[in-house]
């Protein structure tokens, strides 16, 4: 445009010139200035081509003009515009050209300049005194978030100087404007800078000052060296990381040698860094272990990388420790880069780990743990055999699921327990398995904590005491049974004694026992019967009293029978009833003596059940142990009875004579007593108490054989206890008188009750005659009966010498006699009070003595009054009246 | 000694003689015509023929026991009726048992209070008599 501007304005002048020239005849002069300026003008704007291209132009103008206004100009004119016209287009030419091309340079630098700050990676900002951004690059953009158009014309202070330091750069400014004085100039410094946002970074600045004119302009380069510092601090970092690790890590070269460590590696082995570079590694490893360290080596150079490569590493102590590798090598360094964890004690965790896993894995006992919400997380073999579960199906299960529905369930009390941290000890529970057997257990419980010592679960030790128990259960059994016969039961409540023993031991739902006939051995007769408590009523018609005849021709049934499959034939008793009952099982155990049978148990049960050789045992051993009992019950009996007989006879014929002997004294005295003299009768009384005596003492003598057999017994009937005691003080009375003993006696009217009157005199007999034997002359006796609590009461007291403690305790005693007694030379025999409290025995009473020694002794006698048994009373009723 | 038929008779057997002779005697302290036996063979014969009032009888006796005399005795229409006391000196508690379930009516032990002999033999008259 400008171009086209000047062509024109040069024309213009051209065309100028010429009217000039026209219009004055001799403008030479002026005609030759006209056409300078265009020329001039054209080459100070187009250059010198187009300055000599006028000046050509207007010389060939001015040539024409000559030649067609034929106008002379001379040699000199022609050659003077030539000489003017050329030059100045030449020189104006080449001098705007000059100038153009100075300008044109100016213009490329100032041009690149920009272009080099708009492209830089720096942020450049230009500052001028004030402090007022009058420049800023798209990196200052990017740095620091303000687009050059908001930047420019804001005080630079606001825009990236962070707030508390402000004041500092405004400080540093003026005092530069006044001093001149700037520290940070022409430095690199690094300062924090503010974003846009109010983010804060690190930036590196360049900081010069210009003079424009009388102005400076603050010329600032800058560049955000977050990373650079990120990096730095990474570096440090890891050369922190490499001395504070706890893992050893270190460098070695390719081929082997130890190279760069860090200090863990003397902690932990013992061995300084220094010691150990430029050793090959290898001669630290444990002999087992170097092969597979040299293939794990060879394994990097093959650009592998080694994770969780373990050996062992002699320590300075010569102890060895696992170490834990990560390594990776890097050719291009030749170096390998590893790290190694001293696992020295996990190793030994782990290893005590796995020895317990091997202990958990065999145990025959089942393990499991589990939450304290009850469900399963382990679950050992012993586990899975226990309850039939395998570990996958028990994994996740409730351990309520191992309880039988119809019992309570006990597990949420177990895990309360633990949950409290009370371990639990050998806690016998019932558990149901898969297949719904049920077992007996034994159950261990102790928490698992988790690393911070919280109890998040427990572990079960579960051992099968089935066994056991039935074991336990058959023994006490035999122990229960031992324990009946040890009580001497009579012959005919055995089978009624040991029945439920053996039935409930064995869980069965019947059972039955029977009786031989002693003359036919196949007639058997029930004594007694057991029903499982949870069934109501017998399970057959068979009751005490029912007889089972062995079929004709069939053997009887003296081997035991174990019969799983009950049928109507089977050799057992009441097999056809039982069978089409619905039983299944039936067990026969029969008692034999001598070869012969005796009495047989039966056991029944609905399900079938597998013979049991445990159970076998058992009551084969118990009825053996019965047949025994039997035998030497019957042999002992055979043996009391001959005795007694023996004894009774002996009796029998001791009496005969003496009774002989007091019935003819007393008819004597009786008869001839006037014609005796005093002394005559005083002998004959001697005759009657000496053979009174003797009596007595054949009646105790009895008695004690029959106390000691356990034969004694009393003929109960109707006793009128006032009398009795009336009658053995009276009998009692001459001896008192004798001995100047004064006899008292105080007897309340009692009702008649059951009692063996012979026997109730035989006890105040002896209780008189010790009470009179140890009273002193002129001491007392006194006699009372009474009535106490409901019971009859007979007291004897006396003045006596009274018994000391230990003597009381041992008055009852077959054959003992007091120290006292026997001190005095007292007569007795020591049987007295043994037979006293026999008969008290047998009549359900009961007998205590009061002493005081040197004062005297109390018996006390209290007695149950039964109502006498009403027909016996009238049979003897009937008899006597 | 003729038979007195105003006094009652009791038979007493036993084959202890001193004994027959103390129970003979006291039996006829109150007047009864005592008739005696040595032996079971001879108590019964007795029994059968003389038919007494009573009969006391010893228990451990030849030939026949107490007992064995009792049970033939009951088992005879003619001697059913007479009353029986054992008098024995037996301890056997079964014994007493024995003699009442053959069918005596009392029982005395030897050694004997003559008293209550004499008592039991008047009150099993009186029964008889009734």
């Amino acid at each position: 445009m400008q171009r086209y501007l000047v062509l024109a304005v040069s024309a213009l002048l051209i065309g100028a010139a010429f009217a000039i020239r026209l219009a004055f005849d001799n403008p030479n002069d002026s005609a030759l200035a006209l056409f300078v300026l265009p020329i001039a003008l054209m080459a100070l704007v187009w250059g010198g081509g187009a300055g000599l291209l006028t000046a050509l132009v207007c010389y060939g103008l001015f040539v024409t003009w000559a030649v067609v206004e034929d106008v002379h100009v001379g040699a000199f004119g022609y050659v003077a515009r030539a000489c003017v016209y050329f030059p100045i287009a030449l020189i104006v030419g080449v001098g705007a050209e000059r100038l153009r091309e100075s300008r044109r340079s100016e213009a490329t630098v100032l041009d690149r300049q920009r272009e080099i700050l708009d492209t830089s990676n720096e942020a450049f900002i230009a500052v001028d005194r004030e402090g007022v951004i009058s420049s800023w690059n798209p990196a200052a953009e990017n740095t620091f978030g303000w687009p050059a158009e908001e930047a420019i014309g804001r005080p630079l202070a606001e825009t990236v100087v962070p707030e508390r330091m402000r004041a500092g750069f405004s400080e540093g400014l003026r005092n530069f404007l006044e001093t001149g004085a700037g520290p940070l100039l022409g430095e690199r410094v690094e300062i924090v800078a503010l974003r846009r946002d109010g983010g804060e970074i690190p930036i590196e600045l360049s900081l010069s000052a210009a003079q424009e004119g009388d102005d400076w302009v603050f010329h600032g380069f800058m560049h955000d060296i977050s990373e650079r510092k990120e990096s730095e601090r990474r570096l440090r970092e890891a050369a922190r990381y490499f001395e504070l690790s706890h893992d050893l890590i270190g460098t070695a070269t390719t081929d082997g040698y130890f190279d760069r460590l860090n200090d863990r590696w003397q902690t932990t082995l013992g061995w300084t860094p220094d010691e150990l570079r430029g050793r090959p590694f290898v001669e630290f490893v444990h002999e087992d272990d170097r092969e597979a360290t040299i293939a794990e080596t060879a394994k990097l150079a093959a650009g592998d990388v080694t994770v969780d490569f373990r050996n062992r590493y002699r320590a300075k102590d010569g102890s060895w420790h696992w170490l834990d590798w990560s390594a990776a090598m890097v050719p291009d360094e030749e170096r390998i880069y590893a790290a190694a964890r001293d696992v020295t004690e996990r190793v030994a965790v782990e290893l005590a780990n796995a020895r317990l896993g091997a202990i958990v894995e065999f145990s025959d006992d089942a393990i499991y743990g589990y939450t304290l919400d009850g469900e399963i997380t382990s679950w050992n073999p012993a586990a899975e055999r226990l309850y039939g579960y395998t570990h996958e199906e028990a994994i996740g299960m409730s351990l309520r699921d191992l309880v039988p529905p119809d019992r309570p369930d006990d597990t949420p009390a177990l895990i309360a327990s633990i949950a409290r941290g009370a371990p639990v000890k050998d806690a016998e529970s019932l558990r149901i398995a898969k297949d719904g057997s049920r077992v007996e257990v034994s159950l261990t419980l102790s928490p698992v904590r988790d690393a911070a010592g919280t109890i998040v679960g427990a572990a079960t030790i579960a051992r099968d005491i089935s066994d056991r128990k039935r074991t336990w259960r058959y023994t006490r059994a035999q122990h229960q049974t031992t324990g009946v016969l040890a009580e001497a039961p009579a012959v005919p409540a055995l089978g009624g004694r040991i029945l439920p023993i053996l039935a409930q031991c064995a869980e069965w739902t019947w059972a039955l026992h029977w009786v031989s006939d002693e003359d036919d051995p196949g007639r058997m007769s029930c004594d007694a019967t057991w029903t499982a408590p949870r069934l109501r009523g017998p399970v057959l018609p068979v009751r005490v009293g029912t007889i089972w005849q062995s079929p004709p021709g069939a053997e009887r049934p003296v081997e035991p029978v174990w019969e799983s499959t009950l049928t109507e034939a089977s050799p057992v008793p009441i097999a056809e009833l039982a069978a089409s009952g619905g039983v299944r099982t039936a067990v026969w155990v029969p008692i034999s003596i001598d070869g012969r049978l005796a009495a047989g148990f039966e056991f029944f049960a609905h399900r079938p059940r597998e013979p049991d050789d445990q159970l076998l045992d058992v009551l084969t051993a118990v009825v053996a142990q019965m047949g025994h009992y039997i035998e030497r019950r019957r042999a002992e009996q055979e043996t009391e009875r001959t005795k007694d007989e023996f004894f009774s006879l002996i009796s029998h014929e001791l009496r005969t004579p003496l009774t002989s002997i007091i019935g003819y004294t007393e008819a004597l005295a009786e008869t001839e007593g006037d014609s005796l003299s005093d002394r005559g009768r005083g002998f004959l009384d001697v005759v009657d108490r000496n053979a009174r005596r003797e009596l007595r003492l054949v009646g105790d003598l009895l008695a004690l054989v029959r106390i000691e057999a356990g034969t004694f017994s009393i003929e109960p009937g109707s006793a009128d206890l006032a009398q009795i005691v009336a009658e053995a003080v009276e009998a009692a009375r001459p001896n008192a008188e004798r001995h100047g003993v004064d006899l008292a006696v105080d007897a309340d009217d009692l009702p008649e009750f059951e009692g063996d009157s012979y026997r109730l005199g035989q006890v105040v007999d002896n209780l008189l005659t010790n009470a009179i034997k140890f009273s002193p002359d002129g001491g007392h006796v006194d006699v009372r009966v009474g009535r106490r609590d409901g019971r009859a009461t007979i007291e004897v007291s006396d003045s006596g010498m009274g018994i000391s403690p230990e003597d009381r305790e041992r008055l009852f005693e077959r054959l003992f006699r007091a120290k006292g007694a026997a001190a005095l030379q007292i007569p007795g025999t020591g049987l007295g009070l043994t037979i006293v409290k026999a008969i008290v025995d047998a009549h359900g009473g009961e007998i205590e003595v009061e002493s005081e020694e040197g004062v005297g002794t109390t018996f006390r006698i209290s007695l149950p009054m039964r109502p006498p048994d009403r027909q016996e009373r009238e049979a003897i009723k009937e008899g006597l009246v | 000694m003729t038979p007195d038929t105003s006094r009652p008779v009791v038979l007493v057997a036993d084959d202890d003689p001193d004994i027959l002779d103390l129970v003979e005697f006291r039996l006829e302290q109150p007047g009864y015509g005592v008739v005696t036996a040595k032996d079971g063979e001879e108590a019964l014969a007795l029994a059968r023929e003389r038919r007494p009032a009573v009969c006391v009888l010893d228990v451990m006796m030849p030939k026949l026991n107490g007992f064995e005399v009792v049970q033939a005795m009951r088992a005879d229409p003619a001697t059913r009726d007479i009353p029986v006391v054992f008098l024995t000196a037996t301890v056997q508690d079964r014994d007493v048992a024995r003699g009442f379930e053959v069918g005596g009516d009392d029982y005395l032990r030897k050694p004997f209070n003559p008293q209550e002999l004499q008592a039991r033999v008047a009150a099993l008259l009186r029964r008889t008599e009734k």
